[in-house]
Parts: structure tokens; C-alpha cells; sequence
């Protein structure tokens, strides 16, 4: 699911560099061949002209097909009491029953909630927030500064999660830095990582803290591309700075923004386990126990349900990543010409 | 353009990776009846002094054994007591090494798909492995019906009921040689200590009446002491660095499989332990539906609220639990910490007194029952259709021998042991300069498969300093403390497969429900109508502490019913 969305990701940026006309074109050109008359000579005409750029596209499609596709015969033990070791084929059918027990399970609704909303609440500030970056690196007048602090905000993301989580241990931790200062100016020690009300705000914050600068390099590249023609006739009508990044930065990067929006609801669900496992204690296991963090102890960890079990609850998770995607999708092609597919 | 053709070969490449996988290596040695074996290659295996297999065998025969091994250790083809072993037996093993983690990986593929292998060492499978691979997709070897090669685990299952009846599986079979080491230091896995100075200080002070008693090893202290204390300790400067803050009155390590909280609850008459559950009176029991868990909680929350308890406690890991303790004089920060020894904790054991465990406000004074088993089972398993499968089994079957068990657990004789023994006793010898024990063993054992139990302790091996140590502890201040007769571990028990889905199907549930109630009512406090929902709540099928109480039952009044 990931592996593809990237593709289309990177899809999305060759669109966004080529430019809305040739994309418009090449919809215009997807349209007419479906007249069965035009068909071939349309196609043919297209590949002849294309085929060098198409070329490109091989190692991304091979890519995509062996470690996206390929391996999705895995999800066929979903279906089975499957022991890893056992061929795909051994045939240990039991249909949907490992569905079933995860829709009734007790911790059913508790996983769906806290998978929910750690990652809408991290949407929520995450979203935004690489997109007011890349404005306000783009309108300063001093590029240098605006170059440094890009390379600065880029830093974290090269952070292992490993060493991200140690970094919140020291700084939050009973005996760390902030506890440190907390008590130094006399107040109570608080433990960060007990207290179940302070996992989601350290878990979204540092994760914002980490990516805010690496995702606002598509929005700095979309904006390089806004003609400067469009910046003077703004400013000769006496636009304010602040205006003109409302009324020409703003709407030029608009169909990256819609792009992003849509593959960022698709990933709603996805958030990965590793950083939640790491700062996962018993004090807020009541809210860090997200889909992904279950799914690997009932598929990994000796005493859970096994792969197959794993694997429907993993798969079931993806269905409704994919729902979301969809829905995301039909209502920006309804609200406005963006859209994936 | 090229790019592009690599990308496909790559790719190309891949897909036949991942097809050719399946196949296995051709295996081209040939299965020889047991006559053949003994009489062209002198297979015997009665007389445990004498070589297993002639010269011939060396040289004809081998088996190949797939192992992990802990990162410091030599390649087992290069240990020394290998080749004492290949030496002694004339049988040719071919080890083939992989770290821990990449066993953990390889594990459930090597199980399916054995390539070749013939056995596999350190094992580590769990009984529901056993169970799968060996009855119900029948992987591997039943070693049960090859016991007549195998003199000295035979006579350890004649002789040793228990684990005859621990490695048994539910179809009456045994698929994995265990191993068992037994000095009797993990059942009660904590021990109290306390800092000898400050408590001095406390009772100089008259802030703590502590009945005249020395404060030496030994110490005993009502919870009513052990509080004042603590409240001292958190309230002044001990250390005497000018920060009254930096003392941690009680320490352990939350949940961890030693140095843990259990002990606590020892001060209301609970034998807890990590799962919660013990024996007790033949009845399967767990402790959180008991209520004096309530009590328990109720009193203890007190001590977490005042800042007794250090909160770091809960999250910290074990080895920074370890880093804090280190340091002197002003530098000292622990008041109390419960530890398996506390050597390895503080710079200055000689400052800490090991208490007898706390004494409850109604005078219960118990200790942690743990679960910790002394017997793992799945330690070394072998696939079926091994050729000349009773040589190797005769082979690992030398392992059990107290002499080899003690080289494989600790280290060769010459490394790990004095060559000269001690009235008949291996003597370990003192480790070359600039290494330690420790890592000299490490480097040297490849641990596993082992017999060390009771007598071998007093007739062949020496046990070593800090075992001998922890044990008198635990002699004094722990093992007497709780009634051997009704209180028991649970013992590794066989489950039926209806059974272990039961198991599956709750254990993460109420892993979960457990370890968020337990800490949250340590630290924001326990109501009694919270408990009595609680109680309720925990044996329904929602949370399903019933369900696999009942499969606990169940298998271990089939444990003791069976001969």
C-alpha cells in the first residue's frame, strides 16, 4: 500500500514539474481513445511520440510490481490457520473466522479510536504546518537565510526513530532535562512517559518536529514554479506581501496541497508501530495501543494469535485506508478539479 | 538505458530468489539400519567412556546443527569442549552459526523448511511450537521413541517425574530435549536491600524506632519503619551533595523478570508474581482478583503519591536502573532497591544490608512465587527423516553428563576450570587478567543443553561465588517466608490445542487490560466500587482472565494426576 503510494506520489511530483497543461492534454487524450475508432492511432501516435519518457517509468513499475504485488499472495493467509512455514497452498482454510474474532474483540473499538485519533491529530497540525513553512521560506527576502533555515528544519528527519525516542527519554524523562528545569523553578516532577495524557501531544509533537521541514520541500518546489510575471502585476495593483502570498503563492500550489491532502487521508490509518512501541510504557498503553503495535504482538511476539490473525487485522486496516482514499478522492474531483485518479 | 536492463535483471533476479527458495539442498547421505551402524561403524552408546561411533564413522558420517549464538561467543566448530566432544564421541557435527537475531527471524522458516538441517540448538520453542510443528504438522522428530540411545536422559526422566512429566506433550511424546539448571535462585526473584549509613543516620536521628535491632543483614522492618524511613530519605539531604532532591528512596525495575515490585505485595500475604498467577492449595490462583490486592494497591499508592516509590521505578529500563546506582559518598542516590544481588547495582555493596522481606501492617511478611522456570523445554529439537538420526542422538545425549554439562554451561576445562580437581569437584579457575568471568564465559560455553541439579553441585562442579552467595541470601531472607507446601510456581504445563486458542486468544487482552490498571491505580489510587467493577469485569470473556484461569486448571490437574 505504502510502496504504491509513494509511486504515485512521485507520480504526482513529475505531473507538478511538467506542468497542468501536458497533464491536461494527456487526460484530453485518455478521454477521446475511448471512441474505438481513434483508439489505435491515438495510442500509437501518443506511445510513438512518448515512448523515450515512457521508458522511464520501467523501473518504478518493476519496483512497484515485485514488492508491492508480488507479495500480495501473503494476504491469503488471512484467510487460514496458517503457521509460517506452511505453503501458501496447504490449504488450512478457515474463511473469515479471523475477521470475525477481531470485530468482536473487546479491545475492537479501543484500537480503531486510538489509531483514529493519533494520527487525526496529527494530521491536524501536521498538515498545515509544512505548508506555512514552505510560504514563509519562500516570501523572506534574504535567501540565504531562508536556504539555512531550510537545511536546518531538514535535520531531524534524518533522526533514527530509535534515537528520537532516547532523545524524548532524556529530555522528558523523570530525571531529564525538562524535569530538571520543572523542578528548578518549583514545581513537581511529571512523568512524561506515564502519564497516558502525554503520550499523544509527545508523540505528534516530535513527529511534526521531525517531518515539518522535509514535507514542505514539495510545497518550496511546487512554489518555484509560480511565475514571477504574476508576483510583479500583483505588486504593481499594490499587493501586500502578505497578500500576494495569498493570492498568488497560495492558489499555485494549490492542486499539490489538494494531491497531498488526498494521499495524506489515505495514510490516516497507517501510522507505523516502531515509535509508538518505543515509547509505549504501562502508564499509557490505554492510549498507545494502535492498530499497528497489536498487530505485531499477535503476529510476532510468542502468545499472540499468529500470522494469519495479524495479517486480517493488518489487511482490514488497509481496506480502510483504501475506503478513505477513495472517499478523499471522489469528494476533491466534486469540490474541485484536483483529484488522484 | 542501462538503468533500465539492470533494474530488470535485478528484478529477474529477485523473482527467482524468491521461487528457488523453495527448494531444498539434495541431501546424498545414506540412512543405514541400526546393524549397519554398529557393525561398519561401531555405533554403541551404552558406555558413556568409550567413543560412539569408530574412525570409519568420523569420517563417513556427519549431521549438520543450526544454532544461535550470543554475540561474543567463538563459531561452536572452533569451542574447545566441541572438540573434547568430537574427541571422546568420533561423531562429526557441522555447527552452523547465526546471531540471536537473526535466529529469532530464521526460527519459524527453519521450522518449516529445514534445508538440510538436521537439528536445531538453542531451540527456545515455546510449548505451543512444540505442539504445532510437532504433533500437528509432525516437523518433527518424537525423540521419545529413540530413548534407548539415550542412556542419561533416560535416566533423568526415570529419575525426575517432574520433568518427565514437563516435556511430555499432550500426545504422550517428547519433540525437544530439555535443558535444566537448577540452584534454586530463580524462584524468589528479589531480595530487599537498604543503605546501611542513612537508615544509621535515621535511627540516630530518632526519626525511626527500630526495636534495637543491629542494622546488619538480616535487618527486619514493619512497613510502618520501612515508610519513616523513606520518608526521611526523600525529605533530606542523605548524601550530603546540597541537593535534598536527588535521593530515591525505593527503586526497583517495573515488570522486569528480577528487581521487580512483586515483593511488595508480600506485605499483604500475596505471593505475586509477573503473570499474577500461582498455585496455590492445587488451585490455580491470580492475585489481582484477590482482595488483598486491593488493600495492597490502596496502601501502596500512599507510598507513590509521596514520592517513596521513586516514579521512575515504572518506566525506566534495567540498565539505567543499574547506571544510577553507581557512585560513592555524595553520589550515592539509592535509600532502597530491591535486585537479585546488589553487587552489580551499587559501587559500594558494602554500604547495603539485605532485609528480610517487609512486614505488612497486619503482620502477612511473604515473597514473590515467580514463574520463572528452571526447566526450559524446547532447547534442542531434530526433524524427522535425520539420517542415522540415533548417532546424533546419542551424541547430544553426552551432553547431559555432569562433567560435559558443566563445560557446556560455564566454559572448558583448562579456560573455565582448574585441570586438577578438587576432591573429584571441577574448581573454576580465576580468570586471565584484563577479562572476566563473565566474558569468559561468554566466549568460551556455548550453553544450552545441560543437566546441573542437586547432587551435581556437591559432587562434580563447584558453584561459583555469586551464585553461592545469592543462594544464602535467599536461604535466610526469602525461601523460609512462604509455605512450600501450599504456594507453588506454575510449572511449564502441556495444553491441548483447543487449549492453547484459548490462551491466544486472551493473553494480549489481558496483558493490556493488566499492566494499564495495575500502574494506574498505583498512581492515581484504587476505589472500592473501581475493584469490585474491576472484578467482574476481568474473569468475563471481555477481558477473559476466566476462560484461561479454567485451561490453567485444566492442564495442571492433568500435571499432578499423571504418573
Amino acid at each position: 500500500m505504502e510502496r504504491k503510494l509513494l509511486q504515485t506520489e512521485a507520480e504526482a511530483l513529475a505531473d507538478a514539474g511538467t506542468g497542468e497543461a501536458q497533464a491536461a492534454s494527456v487526460r484530453q487524450g485518455e478521454k477521446e481513445s475511448f471512441g474505438k475508432k481513434f483508439k489505435n492511432s491515438y495510442f500509437a501516435r501518443n506511445f510513438k511520440r512518448n515512448w523515450s519518457y515512457l521508458l522511464f517509468l520501467i523501473p518504478a513499475v518493476v519496483v512497484t510490481f515485485i514488492f508491492a504485488y508480488i507479495p500480495m499472495y501473503g494476504l491469503l493467509i488471512a484467510f487460514q490457520d496458517y503457521m509460517p512455514g506452511d505453503s501458501i497452498w496447504s490449504g488450512y482454510w478457515i474463511g473469515f473466522e479471523n475477521f470475525s474474532l477481531f470485530l468482536g474483540d473487546y479491545a475492537f473499538w479501543g484500537l480503531m479510536w486510538n489509531t483514529f485519533l493519533l494520527c487525526i491529530l496529527g494530521f491536524i497540525i501536521g498538515f498545515p504546518l509544512p505548508i506555512i513553512v514552505a510560504l514563509m521560506l519562500h516570501t523572506t527576502r534574504n535567501k540565504k537565510l531562508s536556504k539555512f533555515l531550510q537545511t536546518v528544519f531538514n535535520g531531524p528527519h534524518f533522526i533514527s526513530l530509535v534515537v528520537l525516542v532516547g532523545m524524548l527519554q532524556l529530555f522528558f524523562g523523570r530525571y531529564g532535562l525538562v524535569n530538571n528545569i520543572i523542578e528548578s523553578v518549583g514545581g513537581e516532577r511529571y512523568s512524561f512517559f506515564l502519564e497516558s495524557g502525554a503520550f499523544r501531544p509527545m508523540y505528534i509533537l516530535s513527529s511534526n518536529w521531525q517531518d515539518f521541514g522535509w514535507s514542505s520541500i514539495i510545497y518550496l518546489a511546487a512554489l518555484s514554479g509560480v511565475e514571477q510575471s504574476q508576483h510583479e502585476a500583483a505588486q504593481i495593483d499594490g499587493a501586500s506581501r502578505f497578500q500576494r502570498v495569498l493570492h498568488v503563492d497560495l492558489p499555485a500550489i494549490m492542486p499539490i496541497i489538494s494531491v497531498m491532502l488526498i494521499m495524506s487521508i489515505g495514510g490516516l490509518m497507517g501510522v507505523g508501530y516502531e515509535k509508538v512501541l518505543l515509547m509505549q510504557t504501562d502508564g499509557n498503553i490505554g492510549v498507545s495501543e494502535i492498530i499497528a503495535t497489536y498487530v505485531y504482538k499477535q503476529g510476532l511476539v510468542p502468545g499472540g494469535r499468529g500470522a494469519g490473525y495479524a495479517t486480517a487485522v493488518g489487511l482490514f486496516n488497509s481496506i480502510i485506508n483504501l475506503l478513505l482514499l477513495i472517499i478523499a478522492n471522489t469528494a476533491s474531483k466534486k469540490f474541485s478539479e484536483n483529484s488522484l485518479f | 538505458m542501462k538503468k533500465v536492463f539492470m533494474a530488470v535483471a535485478i528484478g529477474c533476479a529477485a523473482v527467482m530468489a524468491l521461487a528457488g527458495a523453495g527448494c531444498g539442498e539434495n541431501d546424498d547421505r545414506t540412512t543405514n539400519s541400526l546393524d549397519e551402524l554398529k557393525d561398519k561403524y561401531g555405533f554403541q552408546w551404552e558406555d558413556p567412556k568409550k567413543p560412539i561411533l569408530n574412525e570409519t564413522g568420523a569420517k563417513e558420517l556427519s549431521f549438520h546443527v543450526y544454532s544461535s549464538k550470543n554475540a561474543s561467543a567463538k563459531d561452536y566448530n572452533e569451542m574447545d569442549i566441541m572438540q573434547t566432544l568430537y574427541e571422546q564421541t568420533n561423531v562429526y557435527v557441522q555447527w552452523e552459526n547465526v546471531s540471536e537475531s537473526i535466529y529469532g527471524e530464521q526460527k519459524v522458516l527453519k521450522l518449516g523448511k529445514h534445508d538440510g538441517i538436521d537439528a536445531i540448538y538453542h531451540a527456545g520453542l515455546t510449548t505451543n511450537e512444540i505442539l504445532r510443528y510437532g504433533v500437528d504438522r509432525g516437523a518433527l522428530l518424537a525423540i521419545s521413541d529413540y530413548l534407548d540411545y539415550m542412556p542419561n536422559f533416560k535416566a533423568i526422566l526415570d529419575s525426575r517425574s517432574d520433568i518427565k512429566k514437563q516435556v511430555t506433550s499432550i500426545d504422550g511424546k517428547i519433540y525437544a530435549l530439555p535443558r535444566v539448571e537448577e540452584m534454586g535462585l530463580l524462584q524468589n526473584p528479589n531480595l530487599l536491600f537498604i543503605n546501611k549509613t542513612w537508615t544509621e543516620k535515621a535511627v540516630n536521628e530518632g526519626k525511626v524506632d527500630l526495636g534495637g535491632q543491629k542494622i546488619e543483614d538480616g535487618l527486619e522492618l514493619t512497613s510502618a519503619q520501612m515508610e519513616n524511613l523513606l520518608t526521611y530519605f526523600k525529605n533530606n539531604d542523605m548524601n550530603g551533595n546540597g541537593n535534598a532532591n536527588d535521593e530515591r528512596p525505593l527503586s526497583f525495575v517495573w515488570n522486569n523478570w528480577q528487581g521487580n515490585q512483586c515483593d511488595l505485595y508480600g506485605m499483604f500475604g500475596l505471593n505475586d508474581n509477573l503473570e499474577h498467577r500461582v498455585i496455590k492449595d492445587g488451585k490455580v490462583v491470580y492475585t489481582v482478583l484477590d482482595d488483598a490486592y486491593k488493600t495492597a494497591t490502596q496502601f501502596l499508592h500512599n507510598w507513590v503519591a509521596n514520592g517513596l516509590i521513586d516514579a521512575v521505578s515504572f518506566e525506566q529500563s534495567q540498565d539505567q536502573f543499574l547506571a544510577n546506582g553507581k557512585g560513592t559518598g555524595t553520589d550515592e542516590k539509592y535509600g532502597a532497591f530491591y535486585w537479585w544481588e546488589s553487587e552489580t547495582v551499587v559501587s559500594d555493596p558494602e554500604n547495603y544490608v539485605c532485609c528480610k522481606p517487609l512486614k505488612g501492617p497486619n503482620g502477612a511478611q511473604t515473597v514473590c512465587v515467580s514463574n520463572n522456570p528452571e526447566i526450559s523445554m524446547g532447547e534442542v529439537i531434530f526433524f524427522k527423516g535425520t539420517p542415522n538420526v540415533e548417532v546424533l542422538l546419542a551424541y547430544f545425549d553426552r551432553y547431559y553428563m555432569p562433567e560435559i554439562s558443566a563445560q557446556i554451561n560455564y566454559g572448558p576445562i583448562g579456560i573455565a576450570f582448574e585441570e586438577e580437581k578438587d576432591n573429584g569437584k571441577l574448581v573454576a579457575k580465576d580468570p586471565p587478567a584484563g577479562k572476566t568471568t563473565d566474558e569468559l564465559r561468554l566466549e568460551n560455553a556455548p550453553l544450552g543443553l545441560c543437566y546441573l541439579s542437586g547432587d551435581v553441585w556437591s559432587t562434580t562442579v563447584e558453584m561459583e561465588p555469586r551464585a553461592k552467595l545469592r543462594l544464602e541470601r535467599l536461604n535466610k531472607y526469602a525461601t523460609p517466608y512462604y509455605d512450600h507446601n501450599s504456594v507453588k510456581p506454575v510449572p511449564n504445563l502441556q495444553f491441548t490445542k483447543e487449549e492453547l486458542d484459548v490462551l491466544a486468544r486472551y493473553q494480549t487482552t489481558i496483558d493490556n487490560y493488566l499492566r494499564e490498571n495495575i500502574i494506574k491505580w498505583l498512581k492515581d489510587g484504587l476505589d472500592d466500587a473501581t475493584w469490585t467493577a474491576h472484578k467482574e469485569r476481568a474473569v468475563s470473556n471481555a477481558v477473559g482472565i476466566g476462560a484461561v484461569q479454567e485451561v490453567y486448571q485444566a492442564a495442571y490437574d492433568r500435571y499432578v494426576n499423571e504418573k
